[in-house]
């Protein structure tokens, strides 16, 4: 194995492929990693290395450490499978193998260059990509070009703007691979985030290039004195030169923004991403005569960028529970232990987070502002954005000691149970947890209303026009008590299949206060939840929903992830994941209507 | 501590000291006091709910006001903290249903100025610029149901229209009006006395019992509430009543055999529902020993109601007593002619 490939075997999405597909992978890296930029001058400008030891190594390492979430993407069950690694690692490998010079190496149509050489590979038999040799379907290698041609939306005109990059309306979500769903969308997101999270001198290739490049203004100088003496003959040559070293001067700007941050790492425990700005560099920079202000918005310009693919990439992973779940990233943070350039990031709007290495998390959000419209203590967004950060994957669970009392209330007294139970109209429930008994049991119960009553009373304290409506028996319930307790107004929504046997006066929900806290018993889908916000219009008077439970579903196909409502969920517990059927798969029917009616089937 | 409770009417201004107590009992525990067990109908007041009233009287302006100072059910205050009223005596105070605490109150304010103006010495008079003979002339008489009559307001004031031409839902007769009582949810303030008021009826039937039962949605929210204050299991046979079947398997395992059971309610037209819950429990062998709730249509002191279970039911608030307009009938045209008599009499008329 020849020294620039070394090493790459060890991260752990190469590792995840299993059996003759790791074999083929290795071979497809042998082969084609020669065939990689390593320098990558064109007509002046000077790209940042796309070869294979710095760059396709450093996506390897972010997308095995950055990005998955390691307890769950590799998990045999619900994890990733292997052959989805082996198509994202080969996106990873030939992303932009047309930035290679004898294809094109035209940057602006680089990631269609490389899907078209992808195809081309796949049909010739001698290559390792054709299918005898990497075992790859037609299907596979026409989502593998999707997801290579995706990963940058280029300025081809013959495309539209709304259809470049992961807007390409021929993106899959799900692909049928061999034997396997390959989630072609979710990989397209990730080659893409990984790539743009590319930016850390890691990347940085042999210092030829880069001192290529600063000889270049120097060179530019000359050539603009010689143009300003020339005669006509020689002019249109020393143009030439002057647009190439005038690139090349370019160039290098965009080269030294990878020395701004020497590292890119993510915290396990709360999947924050620390870019870590290289201060040594910065101090250099200062001592050179560079101002603070030029090397802040250096850092906010690569962020912005940087900042703009996660939020797409986080709206996406988070439509779909399960995806969300195989992700590791939650947020992408700055660091830096210069306090003054900290200072002045800290004033720019778009940065969310920041932290100053050896001190606590400092984190800004300039933009939010409270409920009643006032700008919040630091302190204030800090509790916050650490709440957001946690509620990403799941609501956030209040209080721990609470969640762990429960859990151990429900297994004592046997309240999990399994039969049948239909859940909406249209989704049945394997198991479910007798939430009645928690209710009935005054002791248990008050534990949970004290933590309901502690949580609302802080989030809402400065905030006096609010109402808490209880959804459904049970969380009419919790809300009546929660209510009475706080001295709030109350009301209720009558579960629509109890709606006929209830009046219409009970059935309606007015609401005069301008914001809402909804309270249920239970929440898997939020389809409900959602079904109440849409059908009363209050989509923007919620302000909070509380439920003893969140439970989380096992199986991806079944759920309509709301992530908005996930967000501004508070929840006791989310330790007893649900079992859900289509109701139209479900044995327990009959031909045309599911038997289920509520009722425990023993 | 919570802001004062008051029941003003023109002359006077009742401060029932109970009722604050409970109140700020209330607001401790969302302070993340203790939570069961809170409801007593024996009261200790804090000294600092007596100062609250000391800056209330000395703060109002219009010192013609009689303030009367309701301590039924105060067992306790401590010693020294109506000492400061003797500022006060410029205002027109009275120390109404002062029971065992005369004695300690005199101590206080001094006999000078207390005056005994019942042969109990339940009454105290505190003023310098009043005298009992007003006291009987201006307010005995409207004292006596000013509580009841405090309940009826809120009554009154979520009692609703109702189209005449529809049939009410749950029940199937036709009535003018409709008693909102998902609208007294929304009123905290009002609420909250009705719950108080809930819990001193119950005290008052001096019955024993081992658990509540509701019948309604609203009758579940308020026996949530009252059955957490009263320490009490709470059964809800929801959708019960003439209209609609209850799902006995539902409650099968909650009705226990030799159990006495306390029904509450929000509101009674003509109590069907308490007979088919009576009957769940005769078969459940379980009793129904008697019943409260906000409000009732149907006289339950009445001869036909004292024949049966609906005699052992108590609601707040008879609307039939009081100026609400609500009239029933089987008929719509019946319902027609029942609101033209009251028309033309231009006053509260009985449903036939």
């Amino acid at each position: 194995m020849e020294g620039h490939q070394r090493g790459y075997e060890s991260f752990e999405c190469i590792s995840a492929i299993n059996g003759t597909d790791l074999d083929k992978f290795h071979d497809l890296v042998k082969h084609y990693s020669k065939q990689l930029c390593t320098n990558l001058s064109n007509n002046g400008s000077v790209y940042t290395m796309h070869d294979f030891g710095h760059h396709c190594i450093d996506l390897y390492k972010i997308v095995s450490r950055v990005i998955l979430n390691c307890n769950s993407a590799y998990n045999n069950g619900n994890g990733m499978k292997s052959r989805e690694f082996y198509i994202l690692n080969i996106a990873i490998l030939l992303h932009d193998i047309g930035m290679n010079k004898v294809i094109d190496m035209n940057r602006g149509k680089h990631s269609y260059d490389s899907a078209d050489f992808i195809k081309k590979e796949y049909n010739i038999c001698s290559s390792p990509l054709a299918e005898e040799q990497s075992g790859l379907t037609r299907n596979e290698i026409a989502g593998l070009r999707r997801i290579v041609q995706a990963h940058s939306d280029g300025n081809d005109p013959s495309v539209p703007n709304c259809e470049r990059g992961l807007n390409n309306p021929k993106i899959q979500e799900n692909l049928n691979g061999k034997e396997v769903i390959i989630r072609e969308k979710l990989l397209a997101f990730i080659l893409r985030l990984a790539d743009e999270l590319d930016v850390t001198s890691d990347r940085i290739g042999h210092s030829s290039i880069e001192e290529e490049l600063e000889n270049a203004e120097e060179r530019c100088q000359d050539i603009l004195y010689k143009l300003s003496v020339c005669n006509h003959d020689e002019k249109e040559e020393l143009e030439k030169q002057r647009d190439i070293y005038f690139a090349a001067k370019e160039s290098l700007e965009h080269w030294k923004l990878l020395y701004l941050f020497q590292e890119i790492k993510r915290e396990e425990k709360d999947g924050k991403a620390y870019l870590i700005v290289d201060d040594e560099y910065i101090e250099q920079r200062i001592q050179s005569g560079d101002s603070i202000q030029n090397l802040a918005d250096q850092i906010e310009r690569v962020y912005g960028k940087i900042k703009k693919e996660f939020d797409k990439f986080e709206e996406f992973v988070n439509s779909n529970l399960i995806y969300s779940g195989l992700i590791g990233l939650k947020q992408i943070i700055i660091s830096t232990g210069n306090k003054e350039l900290h200072n002045q990031i800290m004033k720019k709007e778009g940065i969310i987070g920041m932290r100053v290495a050896g001190g606590g998390l400092v984190t800004v959000d300039l933009n939010n502002q409270n409920l009643d419209g006032e700008e919040k203590t630091i302190q204030e967004k800090n509790n916050e954005q650490d709440n957001e950060q946690s509620t990403l994957l799941k609501p956030t669970v209040i209080s721990p000691k609470c969640s762990i009392e429960l859990e151990k209330f429900i297994e004592e007294r046997n309240l999990f149970q399994v039969g049948h139970f239909l859940l909406q109209d249209s989704i049945c429930a394997r198991n479910w947890i007798d939430i009645a008994e928690i209710i009935e049991t005054e002791k248990q119960f008050r534990k949970c209303i004290q933590e309901f009553v502690s949580h609302i009373q802080k989030k809402m304290s400065e905030v006096d026009d609010y109402i808490i409506v209880g959804l459904d028996a049970k969380g009419m319930l919790i809300a009546s008590r929660i209510a009475f307790i706080l001295n709030r107004p109350f009301s209720y929504v009558v579960p629509a299949k109890a709606k006929k046997n209830s009046g219409s006066i009970d059935n309606d929900l007015v609401l005069k206060e301008e914001k809402v806290i909804l309270v249920t018993d239970a929440i898997s889908t939020f389809d409900t939840v959602n079904s109440v916000i849409t059908e009363y219009s209050i989509s923007d008077k919620v302000k909070a929903i509380y439920a003893l439970f969140f439970r989380n579903s096992v199986d991806e196909n079944y759920i309509q992830y709301h992530s908005d409502l996930v967000k501004m969920t508070y929840i006791l517990n989310d330790t007893f994941d649900i079992e859900i059927y289509k109701n139209n798969n479900c044995r327990y029917k009959d031909t045309k209507k599911c038997k289920a009616c509520n009722k425990k089937v023993y | 501590m919570q802001g004062l409770y008051t029941i003003g009417k023109e002359r006077f201004e009742v401060i029932s000291l109970a009722y604050n107590n409970f109140l700020n009992d209330l607001n401790d525990i969302k302070d993340g006091g203790k939570y069961a067990g809170q409801y007593s109908q024996e009261r200790s007041l804090r000294g600092k709910e007596i100062e609250v009233i000391y800056d209330y009287i000395q703060g109002k302006e219009d010192k013609e006001i009689t303030i009367i100072i309701d301590m039924n059910n105060i067992v306790f205050y401590p010693s020294r903290a109506f000492e400061k009223f003797m500022d006060l005596k410029e205002n027109r105070i009275i120390f109404w249903r002062v029971a065992d605490l005369s004695k300690k109150l005199k101590n206080d304010l001094s006999d000078y100025y207390l005056e005994n103006i019942d042969s109990n010495g339940n009454i105290l008079l505190f003023s310098n610029i009043f005298t009992k003979e007003e006291f009987f002339r201006e307010i005995q008489s409207s004292l006596a149901d000013i509580y009841i009559n405090e309940c009826a307001e809120i009554v009154s004031r979520i009692t609703k229209n109702h189209d005449a031409e529809k049939p009410q839902e749950s029940s199937g007769i036709y009535s003018n009006s409709y008693v909102h009582i998902k609208d007294l949810f929304t009123k905290p303030y009002d609420y909250n006395y009705i719950i108080f008021e809930l819990l001193s009826l119950i005290n008052s039937l001096n019955i024993q019992f081992d658990a509540l039962v509701s019948t309604s949605r609203n009758g579940a929210v308020i026996a949530n509430i009252l059955g957490w204050l009263l320490e009490k299991k709470v059964v809800h046979c929801t959708s019960l009543g003439p209209k609609y079947a209850i799902e006995v398997n539902t409650v099968n395992k909650e009705i226990r055999k030799g159990k006495k059971y306390l029904y509450i309610f929000d509101f009674i037209c003509l109590g069907t529902e308490i007979k088919v819950l009576n009957a769940l429990l005769d078969i459940k062998e379980a009793e129904l020993v008697g019943g409260v709730g906000i409000a009732n249509y149907i006289d339950f002191d009445s001869p036909y109601a004292k024949r049966n279970v609906l005699g052992n039911m108590k609601g707040l608030v008879n609307i039939m007593n009081f100026e609400i307009p609500y009239f029933i009938a089987g008929t719509k045209e019946d319902l027609k002619i029942l609101m033209e008599e009251r028309a033309n009499r231009g006053r509260t008329s009985k449903g036939v």
